[in-house]
C-alpha cells in the first residue's frame, strides 16, 4: 500500500471518529488537528522519500477497482502535484489551528474539514480519471455544507451556486473524460481510465479540437476564469474563514491542476490552436478581477476578485507554453495557495474582532490591532507581487514567460498587477488609517491560533520569494512533460 | 574578504532594523529606542567608512570593487552578485552617512519610535541594495523594497494628505518599475538567444556585450531604452512623471523627505547611467535630443512652479525637480564633462537636498508652518538656523565654492561644447533658481517677524539638530573647496561608459 | 403443449410459492400483523433465494412460452429483492391500513406478474402479467385509513392504466394482424422478413405510449406525480421502486423485438421520449415546495434517465439496470424516509424539514446520502448508473452525445431542488416541533422504516464503492443469456 493511500485515509478516520465522539465536542478540534497534523507529518514523512531527480510518478499503487469498465484505484504523485498535496496537507492543519474557537456544531464542522482534506488531496494524486472525478465530487458536498451552514446571511444561496456551478462543470468534464476513454479504447484495444495510459495514446487533432473546449471550460470555472467566476465572489463573501482559505487556497488549485494535468496534456495541440482564446480570457480575468475589486466594499470580497485576477496569471502562464511560463503558472498556484490563506486568515480576523468586513464601516485600526494589520499588509503585500514574496517570482516567471511568447503583451499582465497595488493599498489605508467608527473602539488585537497559522504561511510566502529553486525543483518534471523541453535545458 | 565587507554593509541595516524593533520591543523607553538606533545606525556608516579607506582610486573604470557573485536561483540564472565602483560608491556613501544624521535629527519625534526606526534603517538597507546589485533581479528586489518603508513613513508620520499621497507615490513608481521589468526581460531573453545562457547577471551581460563585439540590436534597442527610461525617469523624476514627488513630500516626515531627495531620486539616474547608458549606448545616442529637451523642460518648468509655491517644501521638492533636470541634461550631452557633472550631481543634490528639506522640517518644528506668507522675519527670531538655511540656499543655488557650484559648472561647460542653444536655454533656469531662493529668503527670513511669530517664541537649532547640518554643510564646503576626491571617483565610474558612448558617436 | 415435467415444474417453483404465499396470508387472522410481515417478507426470502439457484439455467418450458434464463432470474432476484426490502419497511405502516394481511397478499401478487414479465416469450403473456401487476397495485393507494388523497391516487392511476392497457392491446392487435404470431422472436423474424411497414411504426407508438404510462415517460406522466403523492408513502415506494420497473423490462423486450428493424426509429423515439422525460420532470420538480410531490416528479425524471440506458444500446444497458436498481432502492428508501417525517412532523412540506439536521441527525443523514445518490454524486450507485449510460453515448458520438448531454445537465438540474432539501435540513433552523412517537395514536415505533431506509442506504453505499460485483452480474446476464426471450 502507498503511503498516499494512507494519507488519504487517515482524514476519513478522523471524520467517523468524530461521528462517534459526537456528544463530546469539545474534543473535536483535539481529533481533528492531531488528524490533521498527521497527515501533515505524513506528508512530510513522505516528502523525503521523494526523488526530484526521478521521471514520472512515484509512491505509486494501483488497485483494480472496476475491471470491466478499466477503472482502479490508481495513486500516484509527480513533480505536478506534490507540491500541490503538501500545500493541501499543509493548509487544512494551519486552518484546523485557525478555527480554534469554533463551538457551533464543532464534530460536524470539523468532520467535514476532514473530509474535504481527503477529496482535495485524493484530486491531486488520483491516476485514474474516474477516481479524479470521484474525488472532484467528493470536494463539492463538504465545501456546500461548510458555507451552508456556518455562512453569512446570504449563505444558503452562495452555497447553492457554488454547487451548482461546479457540479455542471464536473459534469462537463464527465463528459470529455468519457470520450477520451473510448478514444483511448478504440487505440489501446482494452478499456482503461488510467490517466498515464490515456495521456500516453495521443488523440488525433479532429478530436482533440472537440474534447479540448469542454475541458476548458470544466477547468476554468473551477479557477475560475471571467465569464464563470460569478460564483466565487457568492461563496467567499458567505464562507466561514475556515472554508475561505482551503476555498481560495486548494480549491481553486483543482481547476489549475487539471488544466494541466489532463487538458493540456491530453490535447496539447488542440491547446495550442486554442491559444488565443486562453489568452483572452486569462487577460480578461487578470484587468477585469482587478478591475472590479476595485470597487468593492467588502474587504473578503475584494480579496476574492483579487483571486480571480491571480489565477488569470497561472491560466495566461499555461497559455505561454514557455517553461518559465509554465514554472511560473505552477509556482503560482503554490503561492496564490500561501498568500490566499493568509489573505483570508487576516480578513477574518478583521471580521472576527471588528465585528465587519465593510470597508466603509472600518478605519484606524492600526491603533487598535496593531499585530493583526502589519500582518495583514504583510499578506497584502506578498499577493500584490512585492519582490522578496512567493508572489512576485511567481508573477515574475509568468510576465516572463509570457514576454517570451506573446511579446508586449505582457504589458497588460502588468496592468493586473498594477492595479493589484491600488486596491490593495488603498483598502488597507481606508481599513488601517483614517478615522475609527465609535463601535470598533474596544477591539482586541489578533488571537495566538489566529497569529501562528499566519506567522508559519508567511514565513514560507518569504522564504519560497527568496529561495525559489527549493520548489522549483520539484517541478521540473512538469514542465518538462508539457513543453517536451526541460526548464533545465536552457542552461546547458 | 573584501566581498564579505560589502554584505555586511549591506545587511547591517537589516540586522539593526530587527534589533531596534526587538529592542523597542522590549524596552518602551523613547530614549533607549533613540539611543539604540542611532548605535545601530552608525554601524554601516563606520563599515563604509573603512572601504572608503580600502577604495582602489586606480582601477581601471568599469571594474567593480568589493566585487562577489554567488548563484542564488538557478532555474531562472538569477545570482546574487554585488559590487561597487565610482558610480556607486558616492551614493551608497550618502545612504550611509544620512541614515544617522535622520536617525538623530529625528530625536524628538514621538509617534511609535519602534517602527519609525526600523523603517528606517529598512529603507537603508533597500538603497544600498539597488545601488550595489549587479544582478537585474536583485536590483528589482531592492527597487522595489525600497518603496515599501516609504510608503509608510510617509501613511503612518505624514502631513494631512498622507494617505493620498502615500498611494500615489508607490503606484507611480510601481507603474514605473513593471514597465522598466518588461525591458529587463527583452535584455535577458535577447542574451540567452544570443548566446544560451539564461542569466539576469548584470556583469555577464555587460561582459558579453563590451568583449564579445555584440550589441543588441538596433530595433531592439529603441524598444527596450524608452521602457527602462521611462522606468527611471519617474524616479527622477522627470516632467512630466514628475507629480507624485511634491506630494510626497509635501506630506513626508522630515526624515522621509531627507531620504526621498536624497537619495531615493538618484535611483534612477544611477539606474539610467548603469543600465540604460551602459548595456544600449546606440539607443542613448539615438534618444539624447529628447532627453535633453526633457531634461531642459524639466530644469525650466520645475523651477518655475518652485517660483510659484507659497509651501516652502513644496518650493524644495521642486527645486529638486528642477535640479534633476539638470543631471539628465547633462547625460544627454553625451560629452564626458557634463557626463561626468551630471553623475556628480547627484551625489551633490544628495548632500544639499537633505540640508534643504532639514533646514524646511526644523522651521515647521519649531514655528508650526512653512507657509512663506504665513512666515517673515524668521532670521531674527532663529538666527542660527536662518544662517545655515542661508548657507543652505546659496549651496543649492550653485555659489562657487560650494560643492553645488561644481556639476553645474561641468555640465554648462561639457555642454556648451556640444551645443550651445540648448545650453543657454538651461542656463535659463539658474536665474529662475536664484530668483526663488532668494524671494524666500527675503519673504520668509528676512524682514520684520510677525507678532505670532514672536509671541510664539520658538526655539532655535537644538544640538541635535546643528550636528547633521553641521556634517553635511562641512562636506558641502570641504567638497566645493577641493572636488578632486569625488570627482576623481566619478571620473572612475563613468569613464568606461563615456568610452562606449564615443565608440558610438 | 408439452406437459410440464417435474423439472421443468421446479423452475415455475418462484412463481407458485408466491400464489401460494398469498393465498396463505390472505388466511391468516385479520389483525396478525407481525406474523403477516414475517411471513411475506420470509416467503420473499425464501423466494429471492429459490430463484437465485436457477441462475445459470437456460430453458423454455411450457412449450417455449416460459423462458428460464439469467436475465429473467437478474430480473426477478433483483425485484424480488426490492420488494423485500419494502415489504420490510412497511411492517410499521401495517398498522395504519385496514388489514395487513390483505395488504400483503396485494403486494404479493403483483410480485408475482412482476416474476412473469421476465419470463414470458410473447405479448400474450407479457400482457396478462402486466395486467395481473396493475389491477393488483390499483388497489394499493386507496390501503390506508384515514387518507383522504388514497381516492384520486388510486382513481387516476386507475383510469391511466385502463388507458394504457387499450393502447398496448391496440398496438398488439395491429402487430399481430401484420406478423401472424404473438411469439417476440416470431415476432421479429417476421418484421426482418417483411421490412419496414407504416404500421408496425404505428403499432410501436401505440406500444411505446401504453408501457410508457406504465414507466411515466413524458407525455404519458400525468398521473403519476398525483399517485405518488396521494398514495401512503410505502405503497408510492412500491409502484416507483418495483411495479415501474417491470414495465421497463418490457418495454426493453419491445425494443429487442423491434430492433431487427427498427432499431434506430425506436430508438430515436424512445431517445426523445426520454429527454424530454428527464427536463420536464426535473423542472417540474423544481418547483415544488411538497418534498413528497418533488420526489415523485424525480421519480419521471428517472424514469428518463433509466431509458437513455436503452437507447443508447450495448453496455448501456448494463448502466439501465443499475440505474434501475438505484433508483428502486433510492425511492423506495426515500419513501419510507418521507413517512417518518410525516409521522413526525406532520407533513413532507418544505418547512417540515427544516432543522431536521438537529432534531432526527440519522434519518436526515440516511436522506441527505439518498438526496445525494438521487443528484447522481459519486462515490454513491445513483452515480454509477448514471455514469455506465453516458460514458458508452459519449462513445457512440452524434445525436447520443446530444443525449448524454441532456442527461448530464438535467442530473446537475436536479442537484438544484436536492440540494435545496439538504439546505432545509442542516442549514436553516427548524420551525416545526416532533411529534411525539406515538401522536396518533396507532403509531408505533418507526423501526421497520428506519430498518428499511438503513438496508437502502448500506446497499447504495456498498453498490457504489464496489460497483463491480453488479455490473459484472448484469452484463453477464444480459450479453451472455440474452436475448429476452
Amino acid at each position: 500500500m502507498s503511503i498516499i493511500t494512507i494519507l488519504l485515509a487517515l482524514p476519513l478516520v478522523g471524520a467517523l471518529l468524530l461521528l462517534l465522539l459526537r456528544s463530546q465536542p469539545q474534543l473535536s478540534k483535539y481529533v481533528a488537528i492531531i488528524c490533521t497534523g498527521a497527515v501533515f507529518i505524513g506528508s512530510l514523512v513522505m516528502l523525503s522519500g521523494y526523488e526530484a531527480a526521478a521521471d514520472g510518478y512515484q509512491f505509486l499503487q494501483e488497485t483494480k477497482w472496476f475491471p470491466a469498465f478499466g477503472v482502479s484505484f490508481a495513486v500516484g504523485l509527480d513533480s505536478l502535484s506534490l507540491p500541490l498535496f503538501m500545500l493541501t496537507t499543509l493548509l487544512c492543519f494551519l486552518v484546523v489551528v485557525y478555527s480554534w474557537d469554533v463551538t457551533e456544531r464543532a464534530p460536524f464542522y470539523y468532520g467535514l474539514l476532514l473530509v474535504l482534506e481527503t477529496g482535495v488531496l485524493g484530486v491531486f494524486s488520483a491516476l485514474d480519471f474516474f477516481l479524479f472525478y470521484i474525488f472532484w465530487e467528493v470536494v463539492l458536498i463538504p465545501m456546500f455544507f461548510l458555507i451552508g451552514i456556518w455562512g453569512g446571511e446570504r449563505r444558503s444561496y452562495a452555497s447553492m451556486k457554488f454547487l451548482i456551478y461546479t457540479h455542471v462543470a464536473s459534469l462537463i468534464m464527465l463528459l470529455a473524460i468519457g470520450a477520451m476513454f473510448f478514444k483511448a479504447a478504440d487505440v489501446l484495444g482494452y478499456y482503461t481510465f488510467s490517466i498515464p495510459e490515456i495521456t500516453e495514446v495521443g488523440f488525433d487533432l479532429n478530436f482533440e479540437l472537440l474534447v479540448f473546449p469542454a475541458l476548458l471550460f470544466a477547468f476554468c470555472v473551477k479557477l475560475p476564469v471571467v465569464p464563470v467566476h460569478t460564483w466565487l465572489p457568492d461563496a467567499h463573501v458567505e464562507a466561514p474563514t475556515a472554508a475561505s482559505v482551503l476555498l481560495a487556497g486548494v480549491l481553486l488549485k483543482m481547476g489549475g491542476y487539471g488544466l494541466i494535468r489532463v487538458a493540456y496534456m491530453l490535447c496539447p495541440t488542440a491547446a495550442r490552436q486554442y491559444t488565443w482564446l486562453v489568452v483572452i480570457l486569462a487577460l480578461l480575468s487578470i484587468v477585469y478581477g482587478a478591475f472590479v475589486a476595485f470597487k468593492q466594499d467588502d474587504l473578503k470580497k475584494l480579496i476574492a476578485y483579487s483571486s480571480i485576477s491571480h489565477m488569470g496569471f497561472v491560466l495566461i502562464g499555461i497559455a505561454s507554453f514557455d517553461e518559465i511560463g509554465i514554472m511560473g503558472a505552477v509556482f503560482q498556484m503554490v503561492a496564490h495557495g500561501l498568500i490566499s490563506a493568509m489573505l483570508f486568515m487576516g480578513c477574518g480576523v478583521i471580521q472576527h474582532h471588528a465585528g465587519t468586513r465593510l470597508i466603509s464601516r472600518l478605519g484606524g485600526l492600526y491603533s487598535k490591532m496593531p499585530a493583526a494589520m502589519t500582518m495583514l499588509i504583510l499578506a497584502f503585500f506578498a499577493s500584490m507581487g512585492i519582490p522578496g514574496f512567493m508572489g512576485f517570482f511567481a508573477e515574475f516567471s509568468v510576465m516572463l514567460g509570457v514576454f517570451r511568447s506573446f511579446g508586449w503583451v505582457v504589458l497588460l499582465v502588468a496592468l493586473g498587477a498594477v492595479l493589484a497595488v491600488g486596491y490593495y493599498l488603498w483598502a488597507f489605508q481606508r481599513v488601517a488609517y483614517g478615522t475609527m467608527p465609535a463601535e470598533l473602539a474596544g477591539c482586541k488585537d489578533i488571537h495566538w491560533y489566529e497569529m501562528l497559522p499566519m506567522l508559519v504561511l508567511l514565513v514560507l510566502t518569504i522564504y519560497f520569494g527568496l529561495q525559489p529553486d527549493v520548489l522549483v525543483e520539484y517541478m521540473e518534471g512538469s514542465v518538462e512533460s508539457l513543453t517536451g523541453l526541460s526548464y533545465w535545458d536552457m542552461e546547458a | 574578504m573584501s566581498f564579505d565587507l560589502l554584505n555586511i554593509l549591506l545587511f547591517l541595516p537589516l540586522l539593526g532594523a530587527a534589533v531596534v524593533f526587538i529592542g523597542g520591543t522590549l524596552n518602551k523607553q523613547p530614549a533607549f529606542i533613540k539611543g539604540l538606533a542611532l548605535a545601530v545606525s552608525l554601524l554601516p556608516l563606520a563599515v563604509n567608512l573603512y572601504m572608503l579607506a580600502l577604495y582602489d582610486w586606480q582601477l581601471p573604470s568599469g571594474n567593480y570593487q568589493f566585487f562577489g557573485s554567488v548563484n542564488w536561483i538557478d532555474s531562472l540564472g538569477i545570482t546574487y552578485t554585488v559590487g561597487l565602483d565610482g558610480l556607486s560608491m558616492p551614493l551608497v556613501f550618502l545612504t550611509s552617512l544620512l541614515t544617522p544624521l535622520v536617525v538623530l535629527l529625528s530625536y524628538d519625534e514621538h509617534k511609535d519610535l519602534r517602527t519609525f526606526f526600523t523603517l528606517l534603517l529598512l529603507l537603508e538597507c533597500g538603497l544600498i541594495g539597488v545601488f550595489v546589485a549587479l544582478d537585474f533581479f536583485l536590483f528589482y528586489l531592492f527597487w522595489e523594497l525600497v518603496l515599501i518603508p516609504m510608503y509608510f513613513l510617509i501613511l503612518g508620520w505624514g502631513g494631512p494628505r498622507r494617505r493620498y499621497a502615500a498611494i500615489k507615490f508607490f503606484i507611480y513608481t510601481h507603474v514605473a518599475s513593471l514597465v522598466m521589468l518588461v525591458g529587463i526581460f527583452a535584455i535577458v531573453i535577447w542574451n540567452f538567444q544570443q548566446t544560451g545562457i539564461f542569466t539576469f547577471d548584470f556583469v555577464a551581460i555587460s561582459e558579453m556585450l563590451r568583449s564579445g563585439g555584440v550589441s543588441l540590436p538596433l530595433n531592439l534597442q529603441y524598444l527596450i531604452f524608452p521602457a527602462l527610461f521611462f522606468g527611471f525617469a519617474v524616479k527622477i523624476p522627470t516632467v512630466p512623471f514628475h507629480t507624485w514627488l511634491p506630494d510626497a513630500h509635501v506630506e513626508a516626515p522630515t526624515g522621509g523627505s531627507v531620504f526621498l531627495a536624497a537619495v531615493m531620486l538618484k535611483m534612477g539616474g544611477y539606474g539610467l547611467v548603469r543600465f540604460a547608458f551602459g548595456l544600449m549606448p546606440e539607443a542613448a545616442v539615438h534618444y539624447a535630443l529628447p532627453m535633453a529637451v526633457l531634461g531642459i523642460i524639466s530644469m525650466l518648468w520645475g523651477a518655475v512652479l518652485a517660483l510659484a509655491q507659497d509651501d516652502l517644501k513644496k518650493m524644495i521638492a521642486y527645486s529638486s525637480v528642477s535640479h534633476m533636470g539638470l543631471l539628465l541634461f547633462g547625460m544627454a550631452m553625451l560629452q564626458e564633462r557634463a557626463f561626468n557633472g551630471a553623475v556628480l550631481q547627484m551625489f551633490a543634490h544628495g548632500l544639499i537636498s537633505a540640508m534643504l528639506f532639514m533646514v524646511c522640517g526644523i522651521l515647521q518644528h519649531s514655528v508650526g508652518t512653512r507657509r512663506i506668507g504665513d512666515l517673515g522675519g524668521v532670521a531674527s527670531v532663529l538666527p542660527r538656523l536662518s544662517a545655515i538655511t542661508v548657507f543652505t540656499f546659496f549651496a543649492s543655488v550653485g555659489l562657487p565654492g560650494l560643492l553645488g557650484f561644481i556639476p553645474e559648472l561641468q555640465v554648462f561647460l561639457g555642454a556648451f561644447s556640444v551645443n550651445k542653444l540648448l545650453t543657454v536655454i538651461a542656463m535659463l533656469s539658474m536665474i529662475v533658481t536664484a530668483a526663488y531662493y532668494l524671494w524666500a529668503l527675503e519673504r520668509a527670513y528676512f524682514g520684520q517677524p510677525s507678532a505670532d511669530l514672536q509671541e510664539k517664541k520658538p526655539h532655535d537649532l537644538q544640538w541635535f539638530q546643528t550636528v547633521p547640518l553641521l556634517v553635511l554643510g562641512v562636506l558641502v564646503l570641504v567638497l566645493g573647496v577641493w572636488p578632486a576626491p569625488i570627482t576623481d571617483m566619478v571620473a572612475q565610474g563613468t569613464g568606461y561608459i563615456i568610452d562606449l558612448l564615443g565608440g558610438v558617436r | 403443449m408439452n406437459s410440464l415435467t417435474l423439472e421443468q415444474l421446479i423452475m415455475l417453483l418462484p412463481e407458485l410459492l408466491l400464489l401460494v404465499l398469498a393465498v396463505i396470508i390472505m388466511l391468516l387472522p385479520g389483525r396478525a400483523r407481525t406474523m403477516a410481515w414475517l411471513v411475506a417478507a420470509g416467503g420473499l426470502a425464501a423466494d429471492l433465494l429459490m430463484c437465485l439457484s436457477l441462475w445459470g439455467v437456460n430453458d423454455y418450458i411450457m412449450g417455449g412460452a416460459y423462458a428460464v434464463n439469467n436475465f429473467a432470474v437478474l430480473v426477478k432476484v433483483m425485484l424480488l429483492g426490492l420488494a423485500l426490502l419494502n415489504v420490510i419497511g412497511s411492517h410499521d405502516f401495517t398498522a395504519r391500513v385496514y388489514r395487513a394481511r390483505e395488504y400483503y397478499a396485494l403486494l404479493l401478487m403483483a410480485m408475482l406478474g412482476l416474476l412473469i414479465i421476465p419470463s414470458s416469450t410473447d405479448f400474450i403473456t407479457l400482457v396478462v402479467a402486466f395486467e395481473l401487476v396493475s389491477i393488483t397495485t390499483y388497489v394499493l393507494p386507496l390501503a390506508e385509513l384515514n387518507n383522504s388523497q388514497g381516492g384520486e391516487a388510486a382513481l387516476k392511476y386507475f383510469i391511466s392504466g385502463a388507458f394504457a392497457s387499450a393502447l398496448i392491446l391496440y398496438g398488439l392487435s395491429l402487430l399481430y394482424g401484420f406478423t401472424g404470431t404473438m411469439n417476440l422472436q416470431n415476432c421479429a423474424q417476421a418484421m426482418a422478413i417483411l421490412g419496414a411497414h407504416p404500421l408496425l411504426i404505428v403499432a410501436l407508438v401505440l406500444l411505446l405510449a401504453g408501457f410508457g404510462y406504465k414507466m411515466a415517460l413524458v407525455p404519458f406522466h400525468w398521473w403519476a406525480a398525483d399517485t405518488y403523492t396521494g398514495s401512503p408513502s410505502p405503497t408510492t415506494g412500491f409502484l416507483s421502486g418495483v411495479t415501474q420497473k417491470g414495465a421497463f423490462v418490457v418495454a426493453l423486450k419491445i425494443i429487442v423485438v423491434y430492433s431487427a428493424v427498427f432499431a434506430p426509429l425506436a430508438a430515436l423515439l424512445l431517445g426523445v421520449l426520454c429527454a424530454v422525460t428527464m427536463t420536464v420532470g426535473n423542472v417540474l420538480a423544481l418547483k415544488q415546495k411538497d418534498v413528497k410531490r418533488m420526489i415523485a416528479y424525480s421519480s419521471v425524471a428517472h424514469a428518463g434517465n433509466i431509458g437513455v440506458g436503452f437507447v443508447v444500446g450495448g453496455t448501456a444497458i448494463v448502466g439501465s439496470f443499475v440505474h434501475i436498481l438505484a433508483h428502486a432502492l433510492m425511492a423506495i428508501a426515500c419513501f419510507f424516509a418521507l413517512q417518518i417525517v410525516l409521522e413526525r412532523k406532520g407533513g413532507t412540506m418544505m418547512q417540515h424539514f427544516r432543522g431536521l439536521g438537529k432534531q432526527m441527525p440519522g434519518l436526515a443523514a440516511a436522506l441527505m446520502l439518498l438526496l445525494l445518490s438521487f443528484g447522481g454524486v459519486p462515490p454513491l450507485l445513483g452515480f454509477w448508473g448514471k455514469m455506465l449510460m453516458v460514458v458508452p453515448a459519449v462513445g457512440l458520438g452524434g445525436w447520443y452525445l446530444v443525449l448524454a448531454l441532456i442527461l448530464v445537465l438535467n442530473s446537475a438540474l436536479s442537484l438544484v431542488y436536492y440540494a435545496a432539501v439538504i439546505r432545509e435540513m442542516y442549514m436553516r433552523p427548524a420551525e416545526i416541533e416532533l411529534l411525539p412517537p406515538a401522536a396518533d395514536k396507532i403509531k408505533p415505533s418507526g423501526r421497520s422504516y428506519q430498518l428499511a431506509l438503513w438496508l437502502s442506504v448500506a446497499l447504495l453505499l456498498a453498490f457504489g464503492l464496489l460497483p463491480n460485483w453488479l455490473t459484472e452480474i448484469c452484463s453477464s446476464a444480459l450479453f451472455n443469456s440474452m436475448l429476452p426471450w
